[in-house]
């Protein structure tokens, strides 16, 4: 990680450790809880589109797959909610791995249309599988997480829980990025064929970030589940996966900062717009063209290039102004 | 001495076209050798084969007395064949340095974790692929260039990051796929010294290239193909004097 990370990395935990106390009011901190929740997939998301250019159209399944896995086990069979995270954790694990190993043979358009259907499939079990899920009305009374004997009851104590492992695993994913492995990632989304010659097992490397980025969003389903304490298919559908893919292209697809900021964007903007009423999803959907249209690669590097235009124009017009001096 | 890379009765079909039928030919240690011939003659066909992209509808490829025809590319990476491509397939989203990293990836062994944890062993092999990567970039004279995009460089100094990438491989036979097509006569020129320097370091470098005074240069032995077949194989002075070959090139 260079030292730019660094810095960065140290303004967003400071401001991760100061947002509750700034915002102060407890409906905000709950929204703030679902933007790291929903966080934790897109950079999952980010690490297998952006990085390595692979689709998919399945991770709010994945997302699905998690809290249904934890609440089911922690509600109907006692289990603690810690255990269900790791239950959820690995089964969302396994199924990627059983899902991924044929589609990802898949390209472009295909590989979306697989993981689409796959998406579409498990959402239409949330519906039928009435006497495990729920069916369509779903279950509630999934409880909290607690340590020790201190349950995680608040909006405020889960929020820090919740950030203190978003914040992990973007440092995990920093990390990874700058690594052997994650040169790997970026190299088979420019080349897949010069790749293969310069030795990296591509089909090993796509299955294995499908996996890393599915158990994210697996992850990210339990901590769902146990903060709302109440689940219903509506929430992972297929237009929840749309939605989580806006999310990663507003922020910048090759960028993990990316990732948050285009979470954040999409998860704090209709908040706002509830002031506009009627006309809210008008002014949200004209935002998001605004951005796809003038800033295609994104926010993060969209603005950083900006920046840097302004910077080096007016470096050289100092210099100018310099030279004429002379 | 056994030779490095031994092929024996290559065929290959794509449906009903036959485009390699029995391709015979070694190549030997430090060694540079040209494959030259038409346009659709199989010579990337053959290339393609060699580095594991596609597999032979018959025969055999050995490297260093091992069969590598039911290997995939990587694999074959990894026990020392190296390439470049015809179009070039430089990474574009990366800087010049870390295209060159990727080369790197078959000799070393960093997995998740100790990406993840940076762990000390990571550290440290991070260290010799940077160091390796700038040897190589200075090898082919791109040191400076380092932190550029490949898309902000000319298309030789791209050729040349292709090099150094598959050099970074460690590999002991490198395959250039028609290194100078597009390029201007000083660059060529440059490329052929690049050529030579390259089996100077002890690997072997099999040839497919168009221009010939670059191949009579540089090579010690020529194989000429044609339909998909071997018509003349030798030295570069045999080749020029052959006559099926004159007929190919000149019409008879």
């Amino acid at each position: 990680m260079g030292r730019k990370n660094l810095y960065a990395m140290v303004v967003l935990t400071g401001v991760v450790l100061l947002l509750p106390y700034l915002i102060g009011n407890p409906y905000y901190v709950g929204v703030l809880v679902f933007l790291g929740i929903y966080s934790l997939i897109t950079i999952g998301l980010c690490l297998l589109i952006g990085y390595t250019g692979q689709i998919s159209l399945g991770h709010a399944a994945f997302f699905g797959l998690g809290a249904y896995t934890s609440g089911i086990l922690s509600t109907r069979f006692g289990l603690s909610p810690w255990l269900g995270m790791v239950a959820a954790i690995f089964l969302t694990g396994g199924v990627a791995f059983v899902i991924g190993a044929p589609a990802l043979k898949l390209k472009g358009h295909y590989l979306a249309m697989a993981t689409l259907a796959f998406g579409e499939i498990i959402y239409i079990i949330f519906n039928q599988w009435i006497a495990c899920t729920g069916g369509p009305s779903g279950f509630g009374e999934i409880p909290r997480f607690s340590i020790g004997g201190f349950s995680l009851e608040s909006d405020f104590s889960y929020y820090y829980f919740v950030w203190g492992i978003v914040l992990f695993v973007f440092l995990a994913s920093l990390n990874l990025v700058h690594s052997r492995i994650g040169r790997a990632l970026r190299s088979i989304r420019d080349s897949e064929v010069a790749a293969r010659c310069m030795g990296v097992n591509t089909s090993s490397y796509k299955l294995k970030i499908f996996v890393f980025s599915a158990t994210l969003a697996g992850l990210a389903g339990s901590l769902y589940a146990h903060f709302v304490t109440f689940l219903s298919p509506g929430s992972f559908s297929v237009m929840f996966s749309i939605i989580l893919l806006t999310m990663v292209a507003v922020g910048g697809m090759a960028n993990i900062w990316g990732a948050i900021i285009g979470t954040a964007i999409l998860t704090i903007l209709p908040e706002y717009l509830r002031a506009f009423e009627d006309y809210d999803i008008l002014i949200y959907g004209s935002v998001l063209l605004g951005i796809m249209i003038f800033l295609p690669e994104g926010l993060v590097i969209g603005i950083f290039n900006i920046l840097k235009e302004k910077i080096s124009s007016t470096g050289a017009l100092e210099e100018r102004t310099l030279t004429a001096g002379k | 001495m056994e030779p490095l890379l031994r092929i024996r009765g290559l065929r290959k079909e794509f449906g009903g076209i036959v485009a390699l039928q029995g391709i015979d030919f070694s190549i030997k240690s430090n060694y540079i050798k040209a494959i030259i011939g038409p346009n659709g003659a199989g010579k990337t066909t053959i290339f393609n084969i060699i580095s594991g992209i596609y597999f032979p509808s018959k025969g055999y490829v050995w490297f260093k007395e091992e069969r590598i025809d039911n290997l995939t590319p990587h694999e074959i990476t990894a026990r020392g064949i190296s390439r470049t491509f015809q179009n070039v397939q430089v990474f574009n989203n990366m800087s010049v340095l870390e295209n060159v990293m990727v080369g790197c990836h078959s000799w070393t062994e960093s997995g998740f974790f100790s990406c993840i944890f940076k762990t000390r062993k990571n550290r440290k092999e991070e260290k010799r692929i940077y160091s390796k990567a700038m040897q190589l970039l200075e090898f082919v004279g791109l040191s400076e260039k380092k932190s550029l995009f490949p898309s902000s460089l000319t298309f030789h100094q791209q050729r040349l990051v292709e090099i150094a990438r598959a050099l970074a491989t460690d590999p002991e036979l490198l395959l250039l796929d028609e290194p100078v097509a597009g390029l201007n006569t000083k660059e060529t020129i440059r490329m052929g010294e690049l050529i030579c320097r390259i089996k100077e370091r002890g690997i072997s470098v099999l040839l497919v290239e168009h221009d010939m005074d670059l191949v009579m240069d540089v090579s010690q032995e020529i194989v000429v193909l044609n339909s998909g077949k071997v018509i003349a194989e030798g030295t570069p002075r045999e080749i020029q004097n052959d006559e099926k070959v004159i007929a190919t090139y000149l019409g008879e």
